[in-house]
């Protein structure tokens, strides 16, 4: 839900509710106020009678009083005069109506007389017709008006808020500029900015620290890696190596190879990280490929594989170093975690590429598939950064990379525009 | 024919030293900028193997220097920091190939002869070892008599162990050589073996003898004497 939407929705339900409980306070008040009117006239109006009844020594036909209606009864003792809210017919107006009768007795020729004097309570309905108009009016006027101001004054305030926040939601750390904040001259929101200036600059400094340490660590082990190397390559010159040794030296040798790969991966991660791969050019991707299938065949046979291929023209805008290294990968993989005698499917339509290849019956952990390090198998000489990287070159040329799993056959499918 | 070896690294020069020389080649070490600048005035080389960072200076303005001397040695240029950028300035000031260690001794010597035999031979060129005869032109193996068809693949494999003769070469140094370095074989080498076994055969039903050697299960030998 929208800041404005829930501020608005909040802001009507608390207006609807003072204006209600407002209106009810106006009604009371008004009413008491009208009703106190009302008893001070019959107040009045008991006094003059009394008035009367004391000079003429009668009791007053009540016949004409306008909307007042009198009685007079004969009762035995005096009692106290009472002001009470009655519901009585009105004759005048043939309906029943709320009354405010005052009831007080006299006293003539040592006989007490009950005088009850009523007059209708008028104008109630009216007042709560109006007061409802009023407050429905008002309430509408404010809802308007509310409204009327967030479209402008809300809307403008609020803006250096909305540019932050679309900034920041265009933002990746990897993107290799920090995001232009809005100048503003509300201090809460130049304060976000601040912080979040800060924040992210920091991130961005530990992500550049990171990565330059990655790459830093990869640069300085080349070349102790390659003093290794370069003695292992002498030392196996040597006529009379014992079997022991020789073994040995074996192990060594393709353990420091595997160290070197390893670091060869970083690396390249690295700088592909790094954006040393930017140049582009449009890619032939059928000669390509046939080029590569030409490299692996080989292998392939080697391997007993059944290879099907189904390969069109297809063109990829493209680093042409990236997608060599990508091809490279995916053949690879699909070499690799290949069964002996499988399967292996390759098919180039429409800026589509499909390799599939025989493996397991149990899927790839989806989740964790692109993830530096993974590996299916904790003891595989593999080290776990070929699909990374596979994945890290799609990302960078605008490729969509998917897997598939079906029964022993799993596929990775490429798109792109 | 002359070497000169620029490394700062003493280890790691002195390997390729004792790899290299032989007494075809004498190698000269520098294992710094200055002794370095020193030695390409004083001397002219076959080929420098040269390291990008060194202590005192950059090897590309060794480059810089030698093309201001208008001197026509071939260059190696050999760097821990495998940048893209390093190889395009290092290629564009007259570096004739690009090495990233760390790297196989064999690769290396592969590399330098075929710049020596470039340079030398103005790029036409065969070798001949024994009977044989390949012609680096063409990319094709005669004996006295015929031509030997290989592979594309055996071709190249032919043409590094001749570069390493009697050297023992690693099966992971010929994956590289022939496939690149990011294609991921991992444990397996048994194509190598049916790769160098087909070539073999090619060798001795062309009536040469024996020459490749397995050794110690872990690479070949070209052994020829």
């Amino acid at each position: 839900m929208k800041l404005f939407t829930k501020y608005n929705r909040i802001n009507l339900y608390v207006m609807a509710l003072v204006f209600c409980i407002s209106g009810l306070i106006y009604y009371l008040i008004i009413s008491g106020v009208l009703i106190q009117e009302l008893d001070e006239a019959l107040l009045r109006y008991k006094n003059r009678t009394e008035v009367f009844i004391k000079a003429n020594q009668v009791i007053p036909e009540f016949n004409d009083f306008e909307e007042i209606q009198v009685s007079a009864l004969k009762v035995t003792h005096a009692s106290d005069k009472s002001i009470k809210t009655v519901r009585m017919y009105d004759t005048d107006e043939q309906v029943t109506e709320d009354f405010r009768q005052l009831s007080f007795t006299v006293k003539l020729n040592a006989q007490f007389y009950l005088l009850t004097v009523s007059k209708p309570i008028e104008g109630t309905k009216l007042l709560i017709n109006v007061i409802a108009i009023t407050t429905i009016v008002l309430l509408l006027v404010v809802i308007l008006s509310s409204f009327l101001v967030n479209q402008s004054i809300l809307k403008k305030l609020w803006r250096p808020f909305y540019l932050t926040l679309n900034e920041l939601n265009g933002f990746k750390l990897d993107s290799h500029s920090l995001p232009k904040l809005p100048e503003t001259e509300i201090d809460e929101f130049s304060l976000m900015n601040k912080s979040v200036y800060e924040l992210i600059q920091s991130a961005d400094n530990d992500y550049r620290a990171l990565k330059e340490f990655t790459e830093n660590a990869s640069h300085e082990l080349q070349t102790p890696l390659a003093i290794i190397r370069a003695k292992l390559d002498l030392i196996i010159q040597e006529e009379n190596l014992s079997d022991g040794n020789s073994s040995a030296l074996k192990i060594i040798y393709s353990s420091v190879q595997r160290l070197t790969k390893l670091n060869r991966s970083l690396l390249l991660l690295a700088k592909i990280d790094n954006g040393q791969f930017n140049a582009t050019e449009r890619i032939d991707m059928k000669e390509r490929l046939l080029e590569k299938v030409e490299q692996f065949h080989e292998l392939w046979t080697a391997k007993k594989l059944v290879n099907s291929l189904d390969i069109s023209a297809s063109f990829l805008k493209g680093n042409s170093e990236l997608i060599d290294i990508l091809l490279n990968n995916l053949l690879s993989n699909a070499s690799s975690h290949n069964v002996s005698g499988g399967a292996l499917y390759i098919s180039l339509l429409n800026n589509r590429l499909i390799v599939s290849n025989s493996g397991s019956e149990v899927a790839l952990d989806r989740t964790r598939l692109f993830s530096r390090f993974y590996k299916e198998n904790l003891h595989s000489q593999h080290n776990g950064l070929g699909l990374s990287i596979i994945k890290q070159i799609c990302d960078r040329s605008g490729i969509t990379i998917q897997y598939n799993h079906l029964g022993v056959t799993h596929s990775f499918m490429l798109s792109w525009e | 024919m002359k070497l000169l070896i620029v490394e700062d690294e003493k280890d790691l020069s002195q390997s390729i030293v004792k790899y290299l020389g032989s007494e075809k080649f004498i190698c000269e070490v520098a294992y710094d900028f200055h002794t370095a600048m020193e030695k390409i005035h004083v001397n002219d080389y076959s080929c420098i193997i040269l390291d990008i960072n060194l202590p005192n200076g950059n090897g590309l303005d060794i480059l810089k220097e030698l093309k201001l001397l208008a001197k026509d040695e071939g260059v190696l240029i050999i760097s821990a920091r495998d940048s893209l950028d390093d190889k395009i300035r290092g290629l564009n000031l007259g570096g004739d190939d690009y090495l990233a260690k760390p790297f196989h001794l064999a690769e290396l010597a592969a590399r330098v002869l075929a710049i020596i035999r470039r340079k030398s031979f103005g790029g036409f060129n065969q070798i001949s070892i024994g009977e044989l005869v390949l012609n680096l032109n063409e990319k094709t193996l005669k004996n006295d008599v015929e031509e030997i068809p290989l592979t594309r693949k055996e071709y190249e494999l032919l043409l590094y162990m001749f570069s390493n003769k009697n050297k023992m070469i690693t099966k992971e140094a010929i994956v590289e050589h022939l496939w690149g370095d990011h294609t991921d074989m991992a444990d397996n080498f048994d194509f190598i073996y049916s790769h160098v076994k087909n070539l073999r055969k090619k060798l001795i039903n062309a009536g040469c003898p024996d020459y490749i050697k397995a050794v110690y299960g872990m690479g070949y030998k070209f052994v020829i004497s």
